[in-house]
């Protein structure tokens, strides 16, 4: 009966109603992020530099391809044109690191522009078939202007946009910039497609009849969604090829495996969530290297697991396909939606984990329900 | 000169074809994209080089492994992953997709980069009006046309033929007549398997197999397929003859670098034009 007790209670109302779990997760994770380099040796934050990096990637392919369902097979496309603009800005004609990453942000929306808006006309299938092949043309067009893009073996290291006269410091620069373009673009990613265009973006994915059927025109929103992929994509490019950590070079901007590992991360974080590509990118990214480290020997072949890494994780994709479609954080999330429904004692996920829109549609349903049962007397 | 180069994009066309008729018949039934159809031809070319030049079996013992296990591997694929997943068209093309690269890393982590030398089935020259032809390839072009032949005999006289027509052609109608899909499915996959195995053999001996053969394979047939509009046998086979000519003639006449482009560059510039292809039926896309 102290007020204490109850003071203690009402905090508590207060927290769970204003901070769902899921966010309070979400926000330790970030803390967690920027408190990490205290405790990490230079190396191991190389790693995690390289990792955020990767997850920016997966959130741009989760924008255009986890958002509005049109699967890009061939995302590292948009790196690459966004890391060789930044790296041959700055290693041919001097341009500053600032300067040049900028260009090439600008650059690589132009460049998705230009080959989304006819692309994106192609539905399903084929939209994938182009977006396969436009980094194989792109790369056959590296290796025959060899003078310029350095062929197979890419471009020597630009200069990075923060450094400092000594390498440990330099490294925890870069780790910060690299966390803060993290967090700008989780943020920018969350605010749009929680926004009407975000729900447009899925409604596009459920059925583009429907969605042109009421009078919005779903190829404008594709290619907003692909635009803004774009830019995130360059973003991520031009700031990867500007750190310690990456050059342009296909086998980390341009290559297959390289659109094949974001995608796969994405899908297996949970695609159409931009926290599940996120998510999912950062804990692919550092579980590849884990493995890479722990040097395992498959018994029957006699080789080691590291270069099996990207064939373990296909299956682990091709698994969740069949088992688990959604990607692991919408499950892990509806799972704890149904554990603190239970904690709660109450009525076992009284709203079923709904989304709010379809919790309000239904409550209207009802009170109409109601209210025609009053006239019917 | 041109002699050779003709006679060279005739019989490098016919192996394409085979390539091709594959990947649009499962299109054309299944509505899907297999992109382990590289597997296939992969499989048909490593299966026969392991066999005959590493194990010493006799080469026909290497023909029959390297057709039938395509056929099957094909069919497994179907009924163990596709058949759950097809009114999925992008998690078929994902799945699939996935194929292709465990096989890739599988051959590169177990054979290596390195490419290796397919036996051929018959060897030496045929000189023919002065012109210097691998025996193994005049056998590659009279076996292509003897099996697209077959498979035009196949697809317009047999009843399961006529069912693959139908089910290509609607859902409903089909299953009113009493065809069943599933049926009609799989065996398009064990045909494409086929086909596609064949195809590998001739086409490993031609380029030599290495890791990425699949891959190679399939992103030939790729603009072979859109540009004789998905779903059309006629149009693969004229499209297959089309693009081989254009590739051959590059690599002749103009840069040989230039071979791996032109067919991406084209592909891109029909899906975008004329995305039902040529013959294609001008279905929504």
């Amino acid at each position: 009966m102290s007020t204490r007790q109850s003071l203690v209670d009402r905090t508590r109302e207060l927290t769970r109603d204003s901070i769902a779990p899921r966010h309070l997760v979400g926000i330790v994770a970030l803390v967690v992020l920027f408190a990490a380099p205290f405790e990490l040796d230079t190396i191991t934050q190389l790693t995690v530099i390289s990792a955020i990096y990767f997850a920016i990637f997966a959130m741009s392919w989760d924008t255009v391809s986890g958002y509005t369902g049109q699967f890009s097979f061939g995302h590292s496309f948009l790196f690459a044109v966004g890391g060789y603009t930044a790296g041959l800005l700055n290693l041919g004609f001097g341009v500053t690191p600032v300067v040049s990453i900028l260009v090439a942000i600008l650059v690589t929306m132009i460049a998705g522009f230009v080959f989304g808006a006819p692309a994106l006309r192609l539905s399903g299938p084929y939209f994938a078939v182009v977006t396969f092949l436009l980094p194989l043309v792109l790369l056959q067009i590296f290796i025959l202007k060899k003078d310029i893009f350095g062929g197979t073996l890419g471009l020597s290291n630009p200069q990075s946009l923060v450094s400092s006269s000594e390498f440990a410091q330099t490294v925890f620069l870069n780790y910060y910039l690299a966390a803060i373009a993290f967090v700008v673009v989780l943020a920018v990613l969350l605010v749009v497609t929680r926004s009407n265009a975000g729900r447009v973006f899925t409604a596009i994915r459920e059925d583009e009849v429907a969605v042109a059927a009421c009078g919005i025109n779903p190829t404008k929103f594709k290619l907003f969604a692909f635009v803004l992929s774009a830019a995130v994509a360059g973003t991520g490019g031009a700031l990867y090829v500007h750190s310690p950590v990456g050059q342009p070079q296909p086998s980390q901007l341009l290559a297959v495996a390289v659109s094949i590992n974001v995608l796969l991360a994405s899908l297996l974080g949970g695609s159409g969530t931009i926290t599940g590509a996120a998510a999912g990118g950062l804990f692919y990214y550092l579980l590849n290297e884990q493995i890479r480290q722990v040097g395992w020997v498959i018994p029957v072949l006699g080789v080691d697991v590291s270069q099996f890494s990207l064939v373990i994780f296909s299956l682990l994709v091709l698994a969740l396909v069949f088992f688990l479609p959604s990607g692991i954080l919408p499950w892990v999330m509806r799972q704890g939606r149904r554990a603190l429904a239970t904690a709660r004692g109450g009525d076992v996920a009284a709203d079923g984990g709904e989304p709010p829109l379809v919790r309000t549609y239904r409550k209207y349903v009802r009170e109409l329900r109601e209210l025609r049962g009053d006239d019917d007397e | 000169m041109v002699l050779q180069f003709l006679s060279n994009a005739i019989i490098v066309s016919s192996m394409y074809a085979l390539v091709a008729i594959g990947l649009t018949l499962i299109y054309s039934v299944g509505g899907v994209f297999n992109l382990a159809h590289g597997v296939n031809v992969a499989l048909g070319a490593w299966l026969s080089w392991y066999l005959v030049a590493n194990l010493g079996f006799n080469i026909w013992v290497g023909v029959a492994v390297a057709i039938a296990v395509p056929a099957l591997f094909s069919l497994a694929i179907y009924l163990g992953l596709i058949r759950h997943i097809q009114d999925r068209p992008i998690i078929v093309m994902t799945v699939t997709l996935l194929i292709e690269i465990i096989w890739e890393y599988f051959i590169r982590t177990t054979v290596g980069t390195q490419a290796r030398t397919v036996p051929q089935i018959v060897p030496g020259n045929v000189n023919f009006a002065g012109v210097h032809l691998l025996s193994n390839l005049v056998l590659a072009f009279v076996v292509s046309w003897v099996i697209i032949v077959a498979v035009f005999l196949f697809i317009d006289r047999t009843k399961f033929g006529k069912a693959i027509v139908a089910t290509s052609m609607s859902e409903k109608g089909p299953a009113l007549v009493g065809i069943k899909r599933g049926r009609v499915y799989a065996g398009t996959w064990l045909i494409a398997g086929l086909l596609a195995g064949i195809a590998g053999l001739f086409f490993g001996s031609y380029r030599g197999a290495d890791w990425l053969v699949g891959q190679t394979a399939l992103l030939i047939a790729f603009p072979i397929v859109v540009l004789g509009g998905i779903g059309s046998i006629r149009g693969s086979v004229l499209a297959a003859y089309i693009i081989g000519f254009i590739e051959i003639g590059v690599i002749t006449y103009y840069d040989p670098r230039m071979s791996g482009v032109l067919p991406f560059i084209i592909l891109i510039g029909i899906l975008l034009v004329r995305p039902e292809g040529l013959l294609g039926r001008g279905q929504e896309v």
